[in-house]
């Protein structure tokens, strides 16, 4: 398996946003998920990642909750507010945009 | 996306004062994810214990993690703010003698700048308060020989008004003086005014009740009045119906049509007439008709506003052709007597148009605004030296501090944040003071005002402070903060680590010799010579006030009480009836116990609010040519006027009953006059005529004496008998002088009671003793004398416990050294020798720089002066001595202490 890629602060941001998009989570959860759904490359940098929530929720794009986790444990549980939603679609838009045009790049000879 | 806010700001107030429970909320969240991460290890086959480690290590520091979070806050800066203020607080109060001494001096400081701004301001630089203030403007005449005045006269006015372009509208306006206003069956003093129709539309006054009179009104006579809002306040209790009401103005019945807002002050700081009535009304409220035809004889005064768009200069150059032209037109109708002056006029006189924004500039203004600068320069040099004291003793404080500053550092503080910190404990200190001190400012402004009014009451000045006032302490304030803030805090973080954090003081000592003449000497130094200057410029001024009072003024100022009459006020108009009101109040006078002699005159000595001139046209019946007219200074006496001053007759007599309504008119001359019109010859039985006319017999001549004041030169003075005057016709009230033993109040009484037995409808004013008078002439001396000898001594004490608080903290430092030293064989008088060096250097260095300044700054005051030199010997001399003796008593005191040093005990220290 190749090394697990370091992720930008603004694609964290994303990751997380399209994480919780459908399912509150809380934050070990929200890890897993992204290495999960990425096949084991993506990993998240555990020192980075609650700082990260921190400073979203801080910006209103997401909303917590104190709930229970799996085995009982008390748990904080992040998901989406509205405008968070629409900055999420805002910010797929670009980055696929973004992807496209490094990858047109990256495809001429 | 305000939507957003909903979310951010319960977060955001819950960060600010719910923090502890978002704290535990935090960890929380973290000790759950590290659980999981221990679950993982454990399913993976570590002991539990080994899992918790590899947990740890993999989530990575749990601290940094808390406090990247923390920043997300983003009330980061509130928090650190409030922190910084507590812990402020905390320093400040765990040395309270430092924390008082310093709070004292800056309040003291910031308060006495503010309230000589409060006073400068109010007397000086304040605007009117009406629109567009700065379209005012004000005329004076110069006239051929160079003087000023500011008075014009009505033709002059009425063709000024018609023909003018520049103006949009113009206004004539002149005192009253003392009006006797009835109402509601009850009569009183107060100060009256009389003005043209477009005194109020031209200022652009807003009425608080009713209307204004305008120029209909004016032409009309229409018989109505405006009040004043403190006089509508103070006299008719603010009835709420007082348009329409009756009152009698000196028995003329007037309506009172409407009241003036309260920040209106009238045109003349100082002076607040509590009623205008318009102007073609004067000759009902004034004995002797009004002189509304008379091209020269100035009375009135002028203030228009320019139209929108003319500047000044512009108006300015249309009235320089306008007088001219005035001029030309009035000069057929001068007089034989005035051809000549005519003619020197048309040559050289000119209209000047100057700002009226801040109303009229003679009187007050004038008198006081180059003191107030001098004194305004004064405190601001106790607030620089209070606060180069504060900048040293936080300066000393920080060093003390090291130690914990370098921890501080050590532990990974930012330089930003600790000099944040500091900087916040210093304007928190600022600000403290900046408070107490307005409040001492307050106190102060209302003092300083008592101070200034001579009158029968305070003077009409609006001290309360506006925004320009409240700015500029809290710009002093903050100033201060920074700038005696910014220096230590700067330079307790810019430190070694490594030597700081060792215990023990000797790295102290070693820095301190380096810096032989660091920050704290210099600033010491430069106290001293402020203060030095400020010292010196005090006792210029006791000096001068010293060589004022000392003058002779030609009779005796003690024990001579003086109270003034207006029986006109109380409906006395003919000749016989006051005459006898007068004969009566004075042969009563003498009558009582304690009263040695009696008399009355038509002007006080030291008089302050008027003198009268005239010009003497021919001696002996011949005529003197027309330019050569001696000019005189009038006044009209009782018999015993002299006898009661104490100013001895030269030859001749004194008047006397036989000196009356009927009998051919005499007068009494001054030394100077005789001199001038009869030489060395003898002038008794000699005639000499007054312009208009009259001539007079002279029966005595009399020693100078100061006429207006201990200021004035010996003038030449004509005495003539009081009740040979026209007494209906005279303008002024008249004063009755009594040269009593005994107690002053219980004269005051009887006086009083005298009075009142004969008419009780008389009112009693400006009853002052001689000698109190003479003093309130000499109000702005005595002002800037008493001030600036407060602010010299506090200067000094300051500069003191600077130098004081410098060496101590020396001493203290090197209390290792000197035991050291003691140990080695240093005697006691070594180790004072030692110190006291230190204070020598100091101070002679801050006397030598100060001294050229405290002669450069004396020479400024050169025009405040009187009979001092600037370069007064005994003011340098004794002012340097003087702070150089109390300076080096200051570091006499550390010196003696570092000399008692054990130094078993010095050492141990270390």
């Amino acid at each position: 398996m190749s090394k697990p890629t370091d992720l930008v602060q603004g694609t964290l941001d994303l990751l997380i946003l399209k994480t919780i998009a459908l399912d509150p989570m809380h934050g070990w959860g929200i890890a897993q998920r992204i290495r999960q759904v990425s096949g084991e490359v993506l990993q998240v940098n555990q020192g980075a990642l609650y700082p990260a929530l921190h400073r979203l929720e801080q910006s209103g794009w997401i909303k917590a909750k104190w709930g229970e986790s799996d085995n009982n444990r008390r748990a904080k549980f992040y998901s989406l507010t509205t405008a968070g939603r629409k900055y999420l679609e805002q910010e797929q838009a670009n980055w696929q945009r973004l992807s496209a045009a490094i990858g047109l790049v990256l495809e001429t000879p | 996306m305000m939507m957003r806010w909903l979310y951010k700001l319960p977060l955001r107030l819950r960060s600010l004062f719910r923090r502890d429970q978002v704290e535990l909320e935090l960890t929380d969240e973290l000790r759950f994810h590290l659980g999981k991460l221990m679950e993982e290890n454990v399913a993976r086959g570590m002991t539990p214990e080994e899992a918790r480690y590899a947990a740890l290590r993999e989530l990575g520091g749990v601290e940094q993690i808390k406090e990247e979070c923390r920043d997300m806050r983003r009330v980061n800066y509130i928090e650190n703010f409030l922190q910084d203020i507590c812990y402020g607080m905390r320093m400040l109060a765990k040395n309270p003698g430092v924390t008082t001494v310093v709070l004292l001096s800056l309040a003291l400081g910031i308060g006495a700048n503010t309230a000589i701004f409060s006073l400068l301001n109010a007397v000086v630089l304040k605007a009117l308060p009406v629109q567009h203030s700065e379209q005012l403007v004000q005329f004076s005449e110069t006239y051929p020989d160079g003087s000023e005045n500011s008075n014009l006269s009505y033709p002059y006015f009425e063709r000024l008004r018609h023909r003018n372009q520049s103006l949009s509208g113009v206004f004539a306006f002149t005192e009253l003086g003392r009006v006797n206003v009835g109402f509601a069956g009850k009569a009183d003093l107060a100060i009256g005014q009389v003005a043209t129709g477009g005194y109020f539309s031209t200022l652009g006054l807003t009425p608080v009740a009713g209307r204004y009179f305008t120029d209909e009104d004016d032409k009309a006579r229409s018989p109505v009045a405006v009040i004043s809002y403190a006089f509508w306040q103070r006299r008719f209790g603010g009835d709420p119906f007082i348009v329409d009401k009756s009152i009698t103005v000196n028995q003329a019945p007037l309506t009172v049509i409407g009241v003036t807002p309260p920040a209106f002050l009238g045109l003349q700081v100082g002076d607040s007439p509590d009623i205008t009535v318009p102007m073609t009304l004067l000759g009902q409220l004034t004995p002797g008709p009004p002189d509304w035809d008379g091209a020269f004889d100035t009375w009135l005064e002028i203030m228009g506003r320019l139209k929108s768009g003319v500047t000044r200069q512009q108006a300015q150059a249309e009235f320089d052709l306008l007088h001219h032209q005035l001029l030309t037109d009035f000069a057929p109708t001068a007089g034989p007597d005035e051809r000549q002056y005519v003619a020197r006029m048309l040559a050289n006189s000119r209209l000047n148009v100057k700002p009226g924004a801040k109303g009229f500039e003679w009187g007050l203004r004038h008198d006081f605004s180059l003191p107030l600068q001098i004194l305004m320069m004064m405190v601001g040099a106790v607030l620089l030296i209070a606060c180069a004291n504060v900048a040293n003793l936080l300066l000393a404080r920080a060093t003390a501090r090291q130690k914990e500053i370098a921890v501080r550092l050590a532990l990974g503080a930012g330089r930003a944040r600790l000099v944040r910190q500091l900087l916040t404990e210093s304007v928190l200190l600022a600000a403290i003071s900046g408070a107490v001190g307005f409040l001492v400012a307050w106190w102060g402004s209302q003092l300083l005002l008592r101070m200034v009014s001579t009158g029968d009451s305070p003077l009409p000045v609006d001290l309360t402070p506006d925004l320009r006032i409240l700015a500029f302490t809290t710009g002093v304030s903050l100033l201060t903060g920074v700038l005696f803030g910014l220096a230590p805090a700067l330079r307790a973080t810019r430190i070694n680590l490594t030597p700081s954090l060792k215990e023990g003081r000797g790295q102290f000592a070693g820095q301190g010799r380096r810096r032989a003449f660091g920050l704290d000497r210099i600033l010491v130094a430069a106290q001293i010579a402020l203060s030095l200057t400020l010292l010196v410029g005090a006792v210029l001024f006791v000096r001068s006030l010293q060589k004022l009072w000392a003058i002779d003024p030609g009779y005796d100022r003690n024990n001579v009480l003086m109270f003034s009459l207006d029986p006109r006020l109380a409906g006395y108009k003919e000749n016989g009836k006051l005459a006898d009101l007068y004969r009566r109040v004075l042969n009563d006078l003498r009558t009582l116990p304690g009263v040695r002699s009696a008399s009355l005159s038509l002007v006080r000595p030291v008089d302050d609010e008027a003198y009268w001139v005239n010009v003497i046209s021919a001696i002996d019946g011949r005529k003197l040519p027309e330019n050569e007219g001696i000019r005189i200074a009038v006044n009209a006496l009782s018999p015993g006027y002299f006898a009661t001053l104490g100013t001895p007759m030269l030859i001749g007599r004194e008047f006397g009953p036989e000196d009356n309504e009927k009998s051919p008119q005499v007068a009494i001359i001054s030394e100077i006059l005789a001199r001038r019109c009869f030489g060395s010859e003898n002038p008794l039985g000699r005639s000499i005529t007054r312009h208009g006319g009259a001539q007079f017999r002279i029966v005595g001549v009399v020693k100078d004496s100061r006429y207006g004041g201990v200021r004035d030169l010996p003038r030449s003075v004509l005495y003539t008998p009081f009740f040979q005057l026209s007494l209906a016709d005279v303008f002024f009230s008249t004063t009755f002088e009594v040269r009593y033993s005994g107690g002053l109040s219980t004269m005051l009484d009887e006086v009083r009671r005298q009075v009142h037995t004969i008419d009780p409808t008389l009112p009693l004013f400006r009853v002052k003793t001689l000698e109190v008078q003479t003093r309130d002439s000499f109000v702005k001396e005595r002002l800037i004398a008493t001030l600036s000898t407060f602010f010299g001594f506090l200067a000094v004490l300051l500069a003191c416990i600077g130098l004081y608080g410098t060496l101590a903290f020396g001493v203290a430092r090197r209390t290792g050294e000197i035991g050291v030293r003691m140990a080695l064989g240093a005697r006691q008088h070594d180790v004072l020798w030692m110190v006291l060096r230190e204070t020598l250097l100091v101070v002679t260095i801050g006397v030598a720089v100060g001294f050229p300044c405290a002669v450069a700054a004396s020479r400024l005051l050169a025009s405040q002066l009187f009979g001092v030199k600037p370069t007064d010997v005994v003011a340098l001399s004794g002012g340097s001595l003087l702070l150089a003796a109390v300076a080096l008593f200051a570091g006499y005191l550390p010196a003696k202490r570092a000399s008692e040093v054990d130094p078993m005990v010095a050492l141990r220290y270390e």
